[in-house]
């Protein structure tokens, strides 16, 4: 009861936190009941969008966890996003087996593998989802916080130059991830190399910069929108 | 008359006879990082035979009325597609009203012309310096069966053209012609410049401190040339494969009575003497202009010109700084793909 009490303010304080779900998709139209039999691909999308709800869940809980500060409560919450995660992960591989070739759902393996600390599985998930979709934005995204987190910083470096020339919106979403990186191993008593942080940090600052004056060259920011 | 007749015949034989034309979808784009894929017309898709048949055509002087001139007369890929003059010269020697515009990137344009809003196709453009008569440009209207005729008996254009419209039943003809130096033309995408290194492959070392300081010159609203240079082909709103962003860029800076399209800054640097009607023979010449228009900001309020000029003279270092800026634009790579394709 005491577990539920707290899960369920860990929900409410959700509310007043700012969204920072998975950008992998959302969910997909089903075909109409009883029109026909249900095809694999069908089943595949029905597993998919479980594995969408399930998956917004736990973000849901991974965010709140990051809001809270009294100890038990961060752990009960991130416990709760685990679960949400694996159970999502589960629903995600389950879409794949129904259909090998829903990039999505590759992606959302990658992602839900990722939040649980399996980055290989998340980087081999990601390849699946772009030999199947070359320059699927979200993946690229995807797997560049993966390399992130095996501190293979060109590999990121790379995603986000990949993003910047397409999609502005996740090549910053990526920096700001490469930005949170780069804090987090100068608060780190053994992170990596010091002269590899404060060079990543310059990169940082000229790409930030550059993304900054260069909007003008974008889909959005061409002469229409200047005045 | 006789001339916006023979116009609208030609268009009406363009948009009837393509429509029988079978898509490429096979053809593969070679672009930019950063670039969009270009819109094609469904009545003229790509091919690579039909590329390389409107290439050869393109450098061609058996298309003009003299058998002296060709398409690259006054568009020489040295110059990026432009001919150095002030304004272009006709195959007869008549000068025309406005300079020749550079074709780099031409296919994301939404129209074409320096003053035309309506002319919307490269197809439809084509038919301007291929046959107008006032004043001559190639100088072939009237002249278009016999051109064919010529082309026809050279067995390699005869193989050139049934290899880029297999499907026509003949496929030697003038509208054929127009349509492959249109493919042609769409390819000569230029996007491979020092700031292209920088900015999308991440070189960071790829442009001088001089070019990087007059980027964010550039780019500024005090500036404002990014204003009307926008979009990643620094000529305002494109159109690509996804449609259009907006109408056809136009921009009143007091050089004409009327509206001026607003030209691709890339390549720029190989592209004097400057605006519609080459007033300007040097990049600094041009900044001075502007920079003179920046400084009477204030006394512009409310008139013709276009609010996105500068809102502020720009310092002697700050024009210095947006040349290095615009000298980063030059594609070299792409104007070499070309040495020797042809003398103009």
């Amino acid at each position: 009861m005491h577990i539920r009490v707290e899960v369920l303010s860990a929900c409410m304080l959700l509310s007043a936190v700012p969204a920072a779900w998975a950008n992998g998709g959302g969910a997909m139209e089903m075909p109409q009941a009883n029109s026909r039999e249900e095809s694999p691909q069908d089943k595949a999308k029905e597993r998919y969008n479980d594995g969408v709800r399930e998956v917004r869940k736990a973000d849901r809980f991974q965010d709140s966890a990051a809001q809270l500060v009294d100890p038990a409560k961060k752990e009960r919450a991130l416990h709760e996003a685990r679960t949400r995660y694996s159970s999502s992960l589960a629903k995600f591989q389950e879409a794949v087996q129904l259909d090998a070739n829903m990039h999505e759902a590759w992606n959302y393996v990658g992602y839900t593998s990722r939040k649980l600390g399996n980055y290989e599985a998340a980087l081999a998930a990601y390849e699946r989802a772009l030999a199947l979709k070359p320059g699927y934005p979200e993946a690229l995204e995807y797997r560049g916080e993966a390399f992130l987190a095996l501190n293979r910083i060109p590999d990121a470096q790379q995603a986000y130059l990949d993003l910047f020339a397409t999609n502005r919106g996740l090549a910053d979403k990526l920096l700001a991830a490469i930005k949170s990186w780069v804090a987090t191993q100068r608060a780190a008593a053994s992170g990596a190399d010091p002269a590899t942080v404060e060079e990543l940090d310059k990169w940082v600052q000229e790409r930030a910069q550059i993304a900054s004056q260069t909007a003008a060259l974008t889909r959005e920011g061409s002469a229409a929108g200047w005045h | 008359m006789a001339k916006v007749a023979c116009l609208a015949w030609c268009a009406l034989a363009l948009g009837g006879a393509l429509a029988q034309e079978p898509q490429h979808a096979d053809y593969v784009w070679r672009l930019p990082r950063g670039f969009p894929t270009p819109a094609v017309p469904a009545d003229n898709p790509m091919s690579e035979a039909k590329v390389a048949l409107g290439r050869r055509l393109f450098f061609e002087r058996r298309l003009s009325v003299t058998g002296r001139s060709s398409c690259a007369s006054c568009h020489d890929p040295a110059r990026s597609f432009s001919d150095g003059r002030a304004v272009a010269v006709g195959a007869t020697g008549a000068a025309l009203p406005h300079s020749a515009m550079a074709l780099v990137n031409v296919a994301y344009n939404i129209s074409f012309g320096w003053t035309r809003l309506d002319v919307r196709s490269l197809e439809a453009q084509m038919l301007e310096p291929l046959l107008n008569d006032h004043p001559v440009e190639l100088g072939l209207a009237g002249r278009q069966q016999s051109v064919c005729a010529q082309l026809a008996a050279d067995p390699t254009y005869s193989e050139n053209f049934a290899a880029a419209f297999p499907h026509a039943g003949v496929a030697v003809t003038f509208e054929h012609l127009v349509k492959a130096i249109a493919a042609f033309e769409r390819t000569l995408i230029s996007g491979r410049s020092a700031f292209d290194r920088y900015v999308f492959d991440g070189d960071h070392a790829a442009l001088p401190e001089a070019a990087k300081r007059g980027m964010a010159v550039f780019f500024s609203r005090e500036a404002g040339c990014a204003g009307c240079h926008s979009g990643f082909n620094f000529a305002g709103n494109w159109r690509d494969a996804q449609g259009e962003t907006g109408k056809p860029s136009f921009a009143s800076n007091g050089t004409s009575e009327r509206a001026i399209r607003v030209p691709t800054l890339r390549n720029v640097a190989l592209t004097a003497p400057y605006m519609h009607d080459g007033r300007f023979p040097t990049l600094e010449a041009v900044l001075d202009y502007y920079s003179s228009l920046g400084e009477h900001a204030q006394s512009r309020r409310g008139s013709r010109y276009d609010p996105r000029l500068p809102r502020a003279a720009l310092s002697a270092r700050q024009r210095t700084d947006l040349v290095a800026f615009l000298r980063s634009l030059t594609d070299e790579a792409f104007v070499s793909r070309f040495a020797g394709a042809g003398s103009p």
